[in-house]
């Protein structure tokens, strides 16, 4: 009589919580909230959620829900999920898988093998790659410090893409700043000449926040847009070659 | 013994009932959603507001409405409706149109997605040769771009308009962070000041002088469209509580509109209908507003708001506009569904 009692009480409270395959995406709405109390409520339900991580795994590997379940690794910094977004990456290089991979680069997600992954995908990158996921494996690679051939980013800084030519231009100037590197300073300094401007542009603003390097070289080559017909340029360029003369 | 039979057989009974009722209960909406089951539009869908019934609470949520024609058919001047071919012609009635798309801000995490990779996908999108966008297609109006050579955020194609005669359409991307993450800009401090200070000076005078102005980006929870890095309070989370105070990206919206702005208006942000629309409708009536009804993820933010450009190259009438809208979703299972509302667009 006991267990009957027991079964049914269970029943009523119990069963509802596990809720159906799938259910954990309820929770999703709120996790994009800008309340932080309901984004909170939503990463505390989905930590508890029961079997998440196997739900989230299943979702990257067939699709159903995968925009969802990208998010909610994101925010809940599934590392082990790592090894999964890798294999469908490596099948479906999309953006957003990509940009999930960099949200748990600062969590710890296994370096030295995502960092070859990127490096194999940017080399072998075609026109159907999306420019969203080379720049995003640049963002994450510059972070690991993973570094790339000199070759594969003079074929990245003239990229058709301009976000690519930017990317490459930070991806360098992270190497330069750490004074690691020092061949990639060729990639900001032809860059100087580039187009468009706005690739000029940040070239000369990254050169200028390099605190070493060769002088002379940065001063030809900013001696080169100092009378680019884009003011901001010609300032940018009149700023790097002052501070590079001061510095002498 | 007979007695505890019928318990057990009861009790059984209650439990399987309590199990199909919660179940039901909690996840019919979700059922629906992952079924995906194709459901026509109907005419309650589209109400006089121009609300577009797609809410994620509803057991309804996700109608997926089959495009009527193959993309490869469709043309440019789909409307029927006097009203809707009134208004692109209006909007099409000078030599060249001038759409200016500007990406917000993002938050205080490191590689959260900021508008780059977006702008990144969107140029590759944009600059499909002419040939590719003939062959059909997905979003074959946002196609045969040209990128101007010495300007990153400049774009230009020829148009056919609604009076037959050549137009010059120009598309402007702009972005508003240095680099991803703002943890990486603070590295880059003063060239990110240099250029939020910029982008919002840009944004303003275009809802001044453009004819279409889309913003991507974050909401602040009611404080407007944002091209700064976000403030922050004690517990260094974003401050939305002086946004929702201040509002400061919605007055400088609401102080570059007026009665005459007659622009084609984009919010692509969280909830940008509760947020924002009943301020704008307040100062700029006539401002058609593309807005949303939901928090949703910037994956379906920026397929909307790619959409929401082919429709308007493409004239595209509100049952057009709201297929390609529905037609630009991840064609994945269980993906969230962003909820829009055309609000005035087109007339």
């Amino acid at each position: 009589m006991s267990q009957l009692f027991l079964l049914t009480w269970f029943a009523v409270l119990c069963i509802p919580c596990l809720g159906a395959p799938g259910d954990w995406q309820r929770f999703v709405p709120s996790l994009l909230s800008e309340s932080g109390r309901q984004r909170d409520s939503a990463l505390e339900s989905l930590r508890r959620y029961p079997g998440i991580e196997a739900a989230l795994r299943e979702a990257v590997r067939s699709g159903e829900g995968r925009t969802a379940a990208l998010e909610v690794i994101g925010a809940l910094k599934l590392v082990s999920i790592t090894p999964d977004l890798i294999q469908t990456a490596k099948v479906q290089p999309r953006t957003d898988l990509f940009v999930t991979l960099n949200t748990l680069i600062a969590e710890g997600a296994e370096s030295p093998g995502l960092a070859n992954f990127y490096r194999e995908q940017l080399i072998r990158r075609n026109e159907a790659t999306p420019a969203g996921a080379v720049l995003a494996m640049l963002d994450g690679l510059r972070s690991m410090g993973g570094e790339l051939d000199v070759p594969v980013l003079e074929g990245l800084i003239v990229d058709s893409n301009s976000q690519i030519r930017l990317g490459t231009l930070h991806y360098a100037a992270k190497f330069l700043k750490q004074e690691k590197r020092p061949e990639y300073l060729s990639i900001l300094i032809s860059a100087l000449a580039a187009t468009p401007h706005q690739v000029r542009l940040e070239a000369a603003m990254l050169l200028d926040s390099i605190p070493h390097g060769r002088k002379q070289a940065v001063r030809l080559a900013a001696q080169r847009c100092l009378n680019d017909a884009y003011p901001e340029v010609k300032a940018a360029c009149r700023r790097l070659m002052e501070r590079r003369r001061a510095g002498e | 013994m007979r007695l505890n039979r019928i318990f057990l057989i009861a009790g059984v009974v209650f439990a399987v009932a309590t199990i199909g009722i919660s179940a039901e209960a909690d996840n019919e909406w979700l059922e629906e959603w992952v079924a995906q089951k194709p459901r026509a539009p109907m005419a309650g869908d589209f109400s006089a507001g121009g609300r577009y019934r797609n809410n994620q609470n509803a057991a309804s949520c996700r109608p997926e409405i089959k495009p009527a024609v193959p993309v490869t058919a469709r043309t440019a001047h789909a409307g029927t409706d006097r009203k809707c071919t009134k208004a692109y012609s209006d909007l099409y009635s000078k030599k060249g149109i001038s759409i200016s798309i500007f990406f917000g801000y993002d938050n205080d995490q490191a590689f959260v997605d900021d508008g780059r990779y977006q702008r990144a996908d969107l140029e590759q999108l944009l600059t499909r040769p002419p040939e590719v966008c003939a062959r059909g297609v997905i979003l074959p109006f946002a196609c045969g771009f040209k990128r101007d050579p010495d300007d990153a955020s400049s774009f230009v194609k020829p148009l056919i308009g609604p009076d037959r005669k050549a137009k010059r359409v120009r598309i402007r991307l702009i972005s508003s962070s240095v680099i991803s993450g703002d943890l990486r800009n603070h590295v880059f401090a003063r060239e990110q000041a240099d250029l939020s200070e910029r982008v919002k000076q840009d944004f303003e005078r275009s809802l001044r002088t453009e004819d279409v102005v889309f913003y991507s980006g974050h909401a602040r929870d009611g404080g407007g469209p944002d091209f700064f890095p976000p403030r922050l309070n004690s517990d260094q989370k974003v401050d939305y509580a002086w946004y929702r105070k201040h509002r400061p990206g919605l007055k400088e919206v609401l102080s570059a509109l007026d009665a005459r702005s007659k622009l084609v208006f984009g919010l692509f942000a969280c909830d940008s209908n509760a947020h924002f629309r009943k301020s704008i409708k307040a100062v700029a009536p006539n401002v058609p507003l593309i807005l949303t009804n939901a928090a949703i993820p910037i994956t379906s933010t920026h397929n909307v708001m790619v959409a929401s450009l082919n429709a308007v190259l493409g004239m595209k009438c509100r049952d057009a506009f709201l297929e390609d809208i529905q037609f630009s979703q991840p064609r994945e299972k269980g993906a969230p569904v962003p909820v829009m509302l055309l609000d005035g667009f087109p007339p």
